[in-house]
């Protein structure tokens, strides 16, 4: 590992020394050249109208029974075992919470989420009606396809996760679909968007939008950057290098649209979606497939230019997290407030940061204690212990012609309402340093450190530190 | 239950057949609302409270030709089970703070609608059980769906009849929660818009 670092310090320090003569590119900047397109409201009205509201409802009820049909006779699921007297009994207890593992609650929950959100999204509401939508589909499956007390933690992370879900996949597919187009090319354009977005998939098939060929432009397309690298990581406990577990790791990260800009006001003109995926080792070395999944995304922002050409914002944000090793688990969704500043982005360097504090409306974190806590009506127990509470993030970022230097600080607090009584308080630190070697391609260096410390009521507190470094070569897109 | 599901039926069937009078025009009225509810509890929580009543404060923006968005405060009341020994002068109050949406199917003279509330019930309480004494006031969430109508009986002042399922928390662990359902009858008066 130090004779890497050693080679990879050597690289960066002549890519400095030459830096002036190497490509460089704006892929490190949130403040992008290009500008977005906004299709005209009464266009879109003509050709797209708004379909009635009791439709996305039916369609969100419609995919419930078939699930829940799926369920009963093929899967042939107990907790699918649902009569009007289970029904009854769910009404009469009221929100629970459940026993699932840590992805099917925080993150498979949100992508069946998208689905209802999509329903309404694809059908012509805006996200807040969407979200009801979601909303109103996950408390139908509560309370009346499963035969178990309907789970507040699921109606939390479907709806609220799955909007979010939900809209970056709306934001994607609206990218890939080009109705100009006919014949195999259409297909493909109306497959890689159904990929993203079935639910968007199906409401076209059956209004025959799939098929349509207009020149018309009906879909808002703002401008997306992206980078996707691959390399290897190693994961050790404490702050030790040595005897740590080493994976191949795929990382997507991908910014949409323009921050900075006076028009992003509208719920996900502007968002960052950063996916970790582990590949290879065995037994106890094996990590998760899914390692990272995380987003955040404007609601609405300000923002206020300065005569020196930086700029300063302030917005409403949102932020859905899903981490997952074999060291920790964590997952959570949450909103609140964010302010930014960057300098002006026509010089050599340039300092791009945000700062955020939210509401952590739901938040799930691995405890040794919480398998303490089984749930008596369900006969199992969790591995995490689950609770709403806050998230601060904090995001920096310097680039310079020879790329850039990143920092990444997440803090959660998660008050623990189901498992072990207590606190539990994570730290996440990140930072980046990529160097740009050959038109788009880097390579880079992550270091990751990671602290928990549970405070309990009836335990001993704990204390986990762990680390993670990783080398990677990228690809700007 | 039934109640509730006859009155979505015909809400659903009034709103189908006068839907097309539904206006153009983005509609902007404010309201402020006085109601009284009477709770009938359900599940578990019957066992021990099984009545309950309240009233509710709220005020309300249509901010389009469908939707609304409601503030909403209130004070609730149970009373004890009689099957249950909670000593001398059991007491179990609530009160909630709530903000949450409206869907109305039309805004005509007869507006029905659907609802959704949220937010935070202060819950106090106060008996004994075996003789160990119980003085608590504490916050959990509550969560409300229903259905209603509002009544215009005049330009400024109006009826909102409405019934509501409830599924405030109290010990979602166990489950053991304030479920009921909620009949109300209020007071509108519109404050500003037409």
């Amino acid at each position: 590992m130090q004779k890497i670092f050693t080679i990879l310090l050597i690289v960066i320090t002549v890519q400095v020394i030459s830096s002036q003569s190497l490509y460089t590119t704006k892929m490190d900047s949130l403040l992008l050249a290009d500008s977005g397109y906004v299709p005209n409201q009464a266009l879109v009205d003509s050709l797209n109208p708004c379909k009635p509201l009791w439709f996305p409802a039916l369609e969100a009820i419609g995919l419930n029974l078939g699930l829940g049909a799926f369920n009963t006779y093929v899967a042939k699921s107990e907790f699918a075992k649902i009569s009007f007297k289970t029904i009854k009994h769910n009404y009469e207890t009221g929100w629970s919470t459940d026993a699932d593992a840590l992805i099917t609650n925080m993150w498979a929950h949100p992508f069946h989420g998208s689905m209802y959100y999509n329903f309404a999204r694809s059908s012509g509401y805006n996200y807040w009606t969407s979200l009801g939508i979601a909303a109103l589909g996950s408390w139908q499956w509560e309370f009346h396809m499963e035969n178990e007390p309907p789970a507040l933690n699921d109606w939390w992370m479907t709806s609220y996760g799955g909007s979010m879900l939900g809209e970056m996949f709306y934001r994607f597919s609206n990218l890939i679909l080009d109705e100009s187009t006919s014949g195999w090319q259409r297909f493909w354009h109306e497959l890689g968007a159904g990929v993203f977005n079935p639910a968007r998939l199906f409401n076209r098939l059956i209004s025959g939008q799939a098929t349509r060929v207009t020149d018309a432009k009906l879909y808002e397309k703002q401008p997306l950057m992206g980078e996707l690298a691959g390399g290897g990581n190693n994961v050790a406990e404490g702050v030790d290098f040595d005897n740590g577990k080493k994976n191949l790791m795929i990382t997507l990260d991908i910014t949409y649209g323009k921050l900075f800009s006076p028009q992003t006001v509208d719920p996900f003109d502007f968002f960052r979606f950063y996916g970790a995926f582990n590949f290879g080792g065995e037994g106890e070395d094996k990590q998760p497939l899914f390692g990272q999944f995380r987003i955040y995304n404007n609601f609405y922002t300000e923002t206020s230019n300065f005569s020196n050409g930086s700029r300063f914002l302030w917005g409403i944000f949102g932020h859905y997290d899903f981490l997952n090793n074999n060291v920790y688990e964590l997952g959570g969704v949450s909103a609140g407030l964010g302010i930014g500043y960057q300098t002006p982005g026509n010089k050599d360097y340039q300092f791009i940061g945000m700062l955020h504090g939210a509401a952590l409306f739901m938040g799930a974190a691995n405890s040794d204690y919480a398998p303490e806590y089984e749930i008596s009506f369900l006969d199992s127990a969790r591995s995490y212990n689950m609770g709403p509470g806050a998230h601060t993030k904090v995001e920096a970022i310097l680039r310079a012609p020879f790329g850039s230097l990143s920092v990444d600080y997440s803090w959660w607090w998660i008050h623990t309402w189901d498992g072990a009584p207590g606190d539990e308080f994570i730290v996440m630190i990140a930072p980046k340093l990529r160097v740009h070697v050959y038109g788009r391609w880097f390579v880079g260096l992550e270091y990751l450190f990671y602290h928990r410390a549970g405070k309990y009521d009836l335990f001993p507190d704990r204390d986990y530190r762990n680390n993670e470094q990783r080398l990677f070569v990228g690809y700007a897109f | 239950m039934k109640i509730i599901l006859i009155f979505t039926v015909v809400s659903l069937c009034y709103s189908g057949v006068y839907g097309q009078s539904i206006p153009n025009e983005v509609s902007s009225e404010s309201f402020i609302t006085l109601n009284g509810s009477a709770i009938s509890s359900i599940g578990h929580f019957e066992e021990d409270w099984n009545k309950g009543g309240g009233f509710f404060l709220n005020y309300s923006n249509v901010y389009s030709n469908h939707w609304a968005l409601v503030f909403q405060i209130g004070f609730m009341k149970f009373k004890h089970n009689a099957e249950q020994d909670f000593g001398e002068d059991p007491k179990f109050t609530a009160i909630p703070l709530q903000v949450g949406g409206r869907y109305y199917f039309l805004l005509d003279m007869f507006r029905p609608y659907m609802l959704a509330m949220s937010g935070v019930n202060i819950v106090s309480q106060k008996y004994s059980i075996e003789g160990v004494a119980v003085d608590t006031t504490s916050s959990h969430l509550n969560f409300q769906i229903g259905v209603g109508v509002d009544i215009m009986l005049f330009s400024q002042l109006g009826l909102d009849l409405h019934a509501n399922y409830n599924s405030h928390l109290l010990d979602p662990t166990e489950p053991y929660n304030m479920t009921g359902l909620e009949y109300g009858v209020g007071i509108k008066w519109r404050i500003s818009g037409e």
